[in-house]
C-alpha cells in the first residue's frame, strides 16, 4: 500500500489539487452567510490594514489635487495666487459648506423617506476580482448590522449585507453576477429581476414582450422579499431587444450609483416606520 | 535551514496577506477594473519555477484567499488558479527556457487563462452571466498591468528565492522545467 502510494504520489497530488476545489465549488459551499473561523481570521488581520490603505489613498488623491490647484494658479501669477488662493480657500470653504448642507439636507430627505433607521458606513475595500462586485463596509455585528440588510445612497441601492464579522461586513452591490433584485419599471410598473451581469451594468430579466419599456426608465426596487425599501432608485433602462418570439425582452439597467466612486453608504437597519405619537 | 524555511512560509503568508490588502484598496483606487493580479503573478511564478506539489498547494493557497476577497462562489478561483497552474507547467516542460522574455510572456499567457477558465467555470457552475468581450478586454488590460508588474516581482521573487537559499534558481529552473 505504501509502495503504491509513493509510486503513485505525483498523480495523487494533481488529483487532489484538482478534486478540492471542484468540492468547494460543487457543494456550493458558498453559503454566502455563513463564514467559517478561517475566513473571519482573515479577514480580520486585513479589514484594518484595507481601511488605513484606503484612507491613506483618498488622502493621496485629496492632496494630489490640491497641489495640481495650486501649481496651476502658481504659473498663472506669483503676487496674485497669495490672494486668489486666499479667496479660492475661503470660497472653497463656504462651498464646502453650502455642499455639506444641501447633502446633509438630501440625506434628512432621504433618512425621512427610506426608514429613519438608518446607519452610514464607509466603503474601506473593493471586490479583489474585476469579475465580481462586492464592497467591504466599516460596520459589522457590533453595530447590529446583520445579514440580508439593504444598502443604500441617496441615488439609490447599492445592494445588501451578504456577510457579517465584528466590525466589518460584505456587501453584494446590485450589479454583481449573483445579485437578484426584484423591481419595477417606475412609469409602466412592468416588473421584472435585477441580475448583474459580469463586465457589465446589469439586466432586467423576465420582463414581458409585450410590456411596455423605453430607454430612459426608470427602475425602481418592488419591496418585496422584505430586503430593500420599496421605489427606491436601482437604474435607468439604456438598451433593450426585443425580439419577434420569446416571452420575455431583454433589458438592461444602467444602475444610479456610480459605483467606482462608492465612498459612503448607509445600511438600513430597519423597514418600519417610526411609531406615530399618539394625540392626546 | 529550518529557520530558512519558517523565513520562506512566513514571507509567502506575509505575500498572501499584503496581496488581499492592496488588491481591494490601492489597486482598485488606481486601475479600477483593470487592476492588476498580485495573487495570479504568484501562481504564473510557482507554475515556471516549483515544483507541483509545492507550486500546486501555493496555487491552491492564492485561489483560496482570492475566493475570500471576492464575491466568487467558494473554490471558484481555487480552481481557476489550478488550471493556470497546471497549463503554464505542462506548457513550460515542453517551452520554457528561462529568460525574461518568456517570463513575460507567461505572465500575459496566464493572466488572459486566468480569465478564460474563469468564464468556462462561471457557465459551468453558475448561473452567473457575463458580458464575455468586456471581460477579456478588461482581462488583457489587466495582463498589460500584470506583465508590468510581474517584470520587477518576478526579479524580486530570484532574489529572494537566492537569498532564503530555497533553490540555486539558475539551476533548478532548468532542472524543473526540463525534467
Amino acid at each position: 500500500m505504501l509502495k503504491f502510494l509513493k509510486e503513485k504520489r505525483l498523480i495523487i497530488i494533481v488529483v487532489f489539487l484538482i478534486l478540492l476545489p471542484l468540492l468547494f465549488l460543487s457543494s456550493g459551499s458558498k453559503s454566502r452567510h455563513e463564514m467559517a473561523w478561517y475566513e473571519r481570521v482573515v479577514y480580520f488581520l486585513t479589514n484594518p490594514i484595507q481601511k488605513v490603505i484606503t484612507n491613506s489613498v483618498e488622502g493621496a488623491f485629496h492632496a494630489f489635487d490640491y497641489y495640481i490647484n495650486i501649481l496651476d494658479t502658481k504659473q498663472k501669477n506669483q503676487t496674485l495666487e497669495k490672494k486668489v488662493s486666499s479667496l479660492l480657500q475661503e470660497l472653497s470653504q463656504l462651498r464646502e459648506t453650502q455642499l455639506e448642507n444641501e447633502r446633509l439636507r438630501l440625506l434628512l430627505n432621504f433618512k425621512q423617506r427610506v426608514s429613519p433607521f438608518m446607519v452610514p458606513a464607509q466603503v474601506i475595500a473593493k471586490d479583489i476580482s474585476n469579475e465580481f462586485e462586492t464592497v467591504q463596509i466599516n460596520k459589522g455585528s457590533e453595530d447590529n448590522v446583520k445579514i440580508n440588510m439593504a444598502v443604500v445612497t441617496p441615488q439609490g441601492i447599492v445592494g445588501r449585507i451578504i456577510k457579517v464579522t465584528s466590525h466589518y461586513s460584505t456587501v453584494l452591490t446590485v450589479i454583481d453576477p449573483a445579485s437578484r433584485i426584484d423591481a419595477v419599471i417606475q412609469r409602466t410598473r412592468a416588473r421584472g429581476v435585477i441580475s448583474g451581469i459580469a463586465g457589465a451594468h446589469g439586466v432586467m430579466e423576465y420582463v414581458r414582450r409585450t410590456e411596455d419599456v423605453q430607454e430612459g426608465d426608470v427602475v425602481i426596487s418592488s419591496g418585496l422579499a422584505g430586503i430593500y425599501p420599496k421605489g427606491l432608485q436601482i437604474g435607468t433602462v439604456y438598451k433593450i431587444i426585443k425580439k419577434p418570439y420569446g416571452i420575455s425582452q431583454y433589458v438592461e439597467i444602467k444602475p444610479t450609483v456610480s459605483f467606482s466612486k462608492l465612498e459612503e453608504v448607509f445600511i438600513v437597519m430597519s423597514l418600519e416606520p417610526l411609531p406615530q405619537k399618539k394625540e392626546n | 535551514m529550518l529557520l530558512k524555511r519558517l523565513l520562506y512560509c512566513t514571507s509567502l503568508t506575509l505575500f498572501l496577506f499584503l496581496a488581499g490588502s492592496l488588491e481591494p484598496t490601492l489597486f482598485a483606487a488606481l486601475f479600477g477594473h483593470f487592476k492588476p493580479h498580485l495573487l495570479l503573478l504568484l501562481v504564473i511564478y510557482a507554475s515556471l519555477y516549483r515544483t507541483i506539489p509545492e507550486g500546486g498547494f501555493m496555487s491552491l493557497l492564492a485561489g483560496y484567499f482570492q475566493d475570500i476577497f471576492s464575491g466568487s462562489p467558494q473554490g471558484f478561483y481555487m480552481l481557476s488558479f489550478m488550471l493556470v497552474f497546471f497549463t503554464i507547467k505542462i506548457l513550460s516542460q515542453a517551452f520554457y527556457v528561462p529568460g525574461k522574455k518568456l517570463e513575460v510572456l507567461s505572465i500575459f499567457l496566464g493572466t488572459l487563462l486566468a480569465t478564460l477558465y474563469g468564464l468556462v467555470i462561471l457557465s459551468i457552475f453558475t448561473d452567473h452571466a457575463a458580458h464575455f468581450f468586456v471581460v477579456f478586454l478588461r482581462s488583457a488590460l489587466s495582463a498589460l498591468w500584470n506583465t508590468l508588474i510581474g517584470y520587477f516581482l518576478f526579479a524580486g521573487f530570484h532574489t529572494f528565492d537566492l537569498w532564503v537559499g530555497k533553490r540555486d534558481t539558475k539551476k533548478v529552473i532548468t532542472g524543473d522545467a526540463r525534467s
